[in-house]
């Protein structure tokens, strides 16, 4: 290690010390003030937290909303499927409107039909 | 890896009352003002605390003091422009901030025309003188010296704080060095 880099440790080494005392005699007043700043600022953290946690009761009610409508919603689409078009169709073809409301009937007939 | 218990509210207290002395050192040392200081330190403090408590709890350090210096950087900028107004508006020039530096508390531990004192360089004169004679550093080498001397960043941790490339450091780390060796000479370090 040359002279200059040893004055160089020498400078840092005291340096450290000499700012470690500073931090050590710092006054009781600059310390209840920093402890009131520090304390400011992790209110902020709580803040947040519960600010968090308003935003996902808010989002988790959202949701259940969103869930209570698609349900009451969901028949009124089903039944909506068919264009009135469709409807229009359906009511003025020549088929006998029994085909329509005894479809199951027709269908069981037909299956029993396939399996003789 | 974040895991939960690294950025508790534990945590961050534990980490904030590890660095808030150190942290208002650096800003009184920066700015010759307590009041600023502390100003600063709450500033960082809190931008740490609602932006990136949580990061993990090893990141936090050098967050912490990259907003420091950041915080620190705008006062001197706005210093810098306040001054400019002072000086145009006719203002003397013992408005400036070499000479608000003279009037400082700080000023009369003046270490040019110090004598050693009796217990050396152990005493609190001696980190007082220490202390002033880091302050009369130019900004950037200031916190370079700060960084690598105090706290014990290598050059590249320091350059990301700072901002600058690891180049920048060793320049502004070696001049702080080379002006505090003359300026603490009296002292025989």
């Amino acid at each position: 290690m040359t002279m200059k880099d040893q004055q160089a440790d020498n400078i840092s080494r005291n340096a450290k010390k000499a700012l470690d005392q500073q931090v050590d005699a710092l006054d009781s007043q600059t310390l209840h003030r920093l402890r009131k700043a520090r304390e400011c600022a992790l209110s902020q953290k709580d803040k947040k937290f519960w600010l968090s946690k308003k935003r996902l009761t808010g989002a988790g009610a959202g949701l259940a909303l969103a869930g209570v409508l698609t349900f009451l919603m969901v028949p009124q689409l089903t039944a909506s499927k068919l264009s009135p078009l469709e409807d229009l169709e359906m009511l003025s073809a020549e088929t006998d409107m029994d085909l329509y409301t005894q479809l199951d009937f027709y269908q069981w007939l037909d299956e029993s039909l396939d399996e003789s | 890896m974040n895991t939960a218990e690294d950025n508790t509210y534990e945590n961050i207290e534990q980490f904030l009352i590890h660095s808030e002395k150190r942290a208002f050192i650096m800003a009184r040392v920066a700015t010759r003002d307590e009041e600023v200081a502390l100003d600063i330190v709450q500033d960082a403090m809190l931008k740490l605390v609602s932006k990136y408590s949580n990061k993990n709890n090893h990141e936090w350090p050098p967050l912490f003091y990259r907003i420091l210096q950041s915080r620190i950087n705008d006062w001197h900028r706005r210093q810098k422009v306040r001054n400019r107004w002072r000086s145009w508006l006719g203002k003397e020039a013992e408005n400036s901030q070499d000479n608000e530096f003279r009037d400082s508390p700080l000023e009369n531990k003046s270490y040019e025309n110090d004598k050693l004192p009796e217990d050396g360089v152990n005493s609190l004169e001696f980190s007082e003188t220490i202390e002033v004679a880091v302050s009369a550093l130019p900004l950037r080498q200031q916190q370079a010296f700060m960084l690598r001397a105090w706290e014990e960043y290598n050059t590249a941790e320091t350059a990301s704080i700072m901002g600058c490339s690891d180049g920048s450091v060793k320049t502004h780390y070696s001049r702080a060095l080379a002006a505090l060796r003359d300026s603490l000479q009296d002292y025989s370090l």
